[in-house]
């Protein structure tokens, strides 16, 4: 017992370690910049597993959830002059009221309608962002956002920033893996597995789905909040369609319905296109192909792929050692 | 006093009459059995009492209370718990993980209290566990506690479903079809599994079967229906010497 | 002034309707919307103008961009339909959304994201009657779309290859038992479904230029107009695309133009929310 806590302590800290380590050894800005786009897709794959991989409810809308987070951080930023955490507050609690928003036609509906009514939100939020310039500044977005100051201390470059992210993905990864091994995980697993056994086990089906639209848009809220406040600009063109499957990919490349599903999808999803930068302008067609024979090869994502494999060997190691003694 | 009381319920679906008129008690700690001919409107009356179809008229009192019109979710909490014909387990979580989701309604940890109060959900989640395992060890699941739901033989499937409506903590259990698809040893002890249940976890126990010899083995009271309305309502040995019942169900050799 | 915008309503939406009869007729046979459709009608519509571009005569070259789009339409079967067995609903869902990713970026690659101008089968002249006019390519495109769908209406109903086509979608095993080749029927929804995607195309490019974005902006007001009208009802998708039109050009003169996109979106919202079968539908459709 006390071995196996040692052990878990061990395993802590070189993650820990690792988590150090990164930006140290990173080389140059350009990398530091994909590393930190790595941990936002991170927390944006974490909110949609909350959504579609522990509840089953698929959504093709999430880049509103974020652009949202992040317009909403940059406006609170530039035109109230606020600083981060109060920015953060804002964006999580406006994006939990549209996942809301959300959650109320949503649950009318399911399959693919549910995907297609969540791409619709999507393409709402888009256009307004686009029409409604007297807010968003339209198509040329918003400008001069500032890096976050926290007691004193400036996020302002990416190394920086990158530990800032880090406590956000650590949180939230953490905060997933204790939910989903409570009374509420279950819950939202029994919604995905059987609506109607699950409400007659005693579930309110309807609110725990409203909960996880909510959930996963204030994951998105966050991801956007720190996305603006990195980069310093929005503007519509990054809150796209595109996007929304980009995030979706990212929880079931990695694997659905799994905490290190998302981690995996978001190092996957973000270093494809750049490892296939030398094909130019057929990267992104590649990378879709790519993803789609991964979704047909590998369904339920590669995590638990991963996992049967590490487990074969581990099983044929203890059996070679045991032959070996005998 | 009746722990369930069916007054006069009845289910129209457009202008097709699913039940007409049906009344039933259960006595608290009795067995019940609710049998018909296919097609009766048996389903149609469990899911009645489990909120799932709201009545067209009539009441159902649970408990002295009327549930017309609660949500099943609502209904569960109440206590009554219900199994289904065709398996409705929660496949891919594992055996102990269904039981613990049915002790959702007896549990407080929410999205928000887990992070700030740790110490108490995690109580509350040790608990739980034990709790399950209890009734996983009653009915004899608890080797299987870590196998997918849906990888379990058939008759552990259908036990586990009746352990997982047990969790609710349930004063009635119903119970559609239990012995469907079982052989006659595994009906046997399905019949000794209710009555221990039944003594053990002291609840009311309502089925619904086609297996008339398990309906006639088990049951205290027995209420027929023929196209959904009443036909008659007794012990085993009234029944099975209703003339009325012989009738509905002439030309079923099988029974 | 309304019944002008009227008019281009009914104009737009004939050729919505046109996209919604494809979207229809793979949502009967797969029990799920094909997320490519759109994209299936962008890359008809450019072949269709590399072939003008290179100088061969436009019908010819409408009839090329069909064949291809027809052909594509094979393929996504292949590809997608292959998986059904062993593939859950959601990940099929995920591979008609990771197609559509890839012919986005294949089109953008090939042709650029600018907007191309795109030759009209119709004359340009002004028909003036009374106070309002009306373009020929309006009558065009009306009666072309409607001829469509009445044709495949009779195709359904009276031809035998449309008759298993039907029967298949419906109702697989039955028609299986009765020897109809299930997934021959299959093959030929899809391509069918695509190649009216690419002439619904070829009539909008010139109204709206062709542009490779034309594909999430159409093929999402092809789904609105399908389960507007009542998905898996081709009278329905006439229907559906009609209305659609038309609420968005009167929504667009008296409203707002900048929110014209918008419309379809919250019709979409509205019928989902509050007859999620449709109009023309009654009965609730328990696939996923």
């Amino acid at each position: 017992m006390a071995n196996r806590k040692n052990n878990q302590l061990l395993k802590i800290l070189i993650l820990a370690a690792i988590i150090i380590v990164i930006p140290i050894l990173t080389p140059n800005m350009y990398i530091m910049q994909i590393i930190n786009m790595i941990c936002i897709y991170i927390i944006l794959g974490t909110g949609i597993n909350v959504l579609t991989g522990f509840t089953g409810q698929l959504s093709l809308g999430q880049a509103a959830f974020f652009g949202i987070g992040a317009y909403t951080a940059a406006l609170m930023n530039t035109r109230g002059g606020m600083q981060f955490f109060l920015c953060l507050i804002g964006s999580v609690l406006l994006t939990a009221v549209f996942g809301v928003i959300l959650a109320v036609p949503a649950l009318k509906v399911k399959g693919s309608y549910l995907a297609l009514l969540t791409m619709g939100f999507g393409e709402i939020v888009r256009i307004v962002m686009i029409n409604w310039t007297p807010v968003t500044n339209g198509t040329a977005g918003i400008l001069g956002i500032e890096s976050p100051v926290i007691f004193g201390f400036a996020f302002d470059t990416l190394k920086k920033y990158y530990f800032l992210i880090m406590v956000f993905v650590v949180l939230g990864l953490l905060y997933q893996n204790v939910l989903i091994h409570t009374r509420t995980g279950r819950a939202l697993v029994a919604v995905r597995e059987d609506n109607e056994a699950a409400e007659l086990t005693g579930i309110d089906v309807t609110r725990y789905k409203i909960k996880a639209f909510v959930l996963s848009a204030v994951y998105c809220g966050i991801a956007g909040c720190l996305y603006a406040m990195m980069i310093k600009y929005v503007s519509p063109d990054t809150f796209t369609n595109n996007v929304s499957s980009v995030i979706l990919w990212t929880a079931i490349v990695g694997g659905f319905g799994t905490v290190v599903g998302p981690v995996l999808g978001g190092i996957i999803m973000q270093v494809l296109p750049e490892a296939l930068r030398f094909l130019g302008d057929w990267r992104l067609v590649v990378y879709g192909v790519i993803l789609l024979v991964v979704i047909l090869r590998f369904p339920g994502g590669l995590y638990p792929y991963i996992q049967k494999f590490l487990e074969k060997r581990q099983s044929k190691k203890t059996a070679g050692i045991a032959a070996g003694k005998g | 006093m009746a722990i369930l009381n069916l007054k006069d319920v009845t289910k129209k679906f457009g202008g097709l009459t699913a039940v007409d008129g049906v009344s039933l008690k259960v006595e608290e700690n009795q067995i019940c059995a609710l049998i018909g001919p296919n097609g009766a409107g048996k389903t149609t009356v469990f899911n009645m009492i489990t909120g799932a179809y709201q009545v067209t008229s009539g009441d159902v009192i649970f408990n002295g209370e009327s549930i017309c019109g609660k949500k099943p979710h609502q209904i569960v909490e109440k206590g009554i718990a219900r199994t289904f014909q065709n398996i409705r387990l929660f496949k891919s979580a594992t055996v102990l993980e269904n039981v613990m989701t049915g002790f959702h309604c007896k549990t407080k940890t929410g999205m928000i209290n887990v992070v700030f109060q740790p110490g108490k959900c995690r109580r509350e989640e040790e608990e739980t566990r034990q709790k399950s395992l209890e009734i996983l060890r009653f009915l004899g699941l608890d080797g299987v506690k870590d196998s997918q739901a849906g990888s379990i033989p058939y008759g552990h499937q259908r036990l586990l479903e009746i352990g997982r409506a047990l969790a609710t903590s349930p004063k009635l259990l119903l119970l559609d079809e239990p012995a469907a698809g079982m052989n006659s040893q595994e009906k046997k002890e399905l019949v000794e599994t209710i009555r221990k249940i039944r003594d053990t976890y002291h609840l009311a126990v309502l089925l619904v079967e086609h297996d008339m010899e398990l309906v006639m083995g088990i049951s205290e009271n027995i209420t027929v229906i023929s196209f959904g309305r009443p036909i008659a309502d007794g012990t085993a040995e009234e029944i099975q010497h209703n003339n009325d019942v012989i009738e509905a169900y002439l030309g079923r050799s099988d029974d | 002034m309304l019944f002008q915008q009227v008019l281009n309503g009914l104009t737009n939406g004939s050729l919505y309707a046109l996209m919604a009869v494809g979207v229809t007729m793979i949502y009967k046979s797969l029990g799920m919307l094909n997320f490519a459709h759109g994209d299936t009608m962008m890359i008809g519509t450019f072949i269709t103008l590399t072939f003008i571009n290179m100088g061969i005569p436009f019908y010819l070259a409408a009839l090329f961009g069909t064949v291809c789009a027809a052909v594509m339409g094979f393929l996504l079967e292949r590809i997608i339909l292959r998986k059904v067995k062993f593939s859950s609903f959601v990940n099929l869902l995920i591979a008609t959304v990771g197609v559509s990713y890839v012919l986005r970026n294949t089109g953008m690659v090939i042709w650029g994201t600018s907007p191309q101008l795109f030759p009209s089968m119709f004359p340009e002249t002004l028909i003036k009657i009374g106070n309002f006019s009306i373009t020929p390519q309006s009558i065009g495109i009306i009666l072309i779309s409607l001829a469509i769908i009445t044709g495949l209406h009779l195709f359904f109903t009276r031809v035998k290859v449309g008759k298993c086509m039907q029967l298949a979608s419906s109702d697989a095993e039955g028609a299986a038992m009765m020897g109809v080749n299930v997934t021959y029927m299959r093959f030929l929804t899809f391509g069918i479904s695509a190649g009216l995607a690419a002439i619904a195309g070829i009539m909008i490019a010139p109204l709206t230029y062709a542009r490779v974005d034309m594909s999430a902006t159409i093929g999402m007001k092809a789904f609105a107009a399908a389960i507007l009208g009542g998905i898996g009802n081709l009278w329905g998708a006439l229907l559906g695309g009609v209305i659609l039109g038309i609420v968005e050009a009167v929504g667009a003169a008296y409203i707002s133009t900048a929110y014209r996109d918008a419309f379809s979106f919250i019709i979409l919202f509205v019928v989902l929310f509050v007859k999620p079968t449709g109009l023309l539908n009654k009965k609730i459709e328990n696939k996923l």
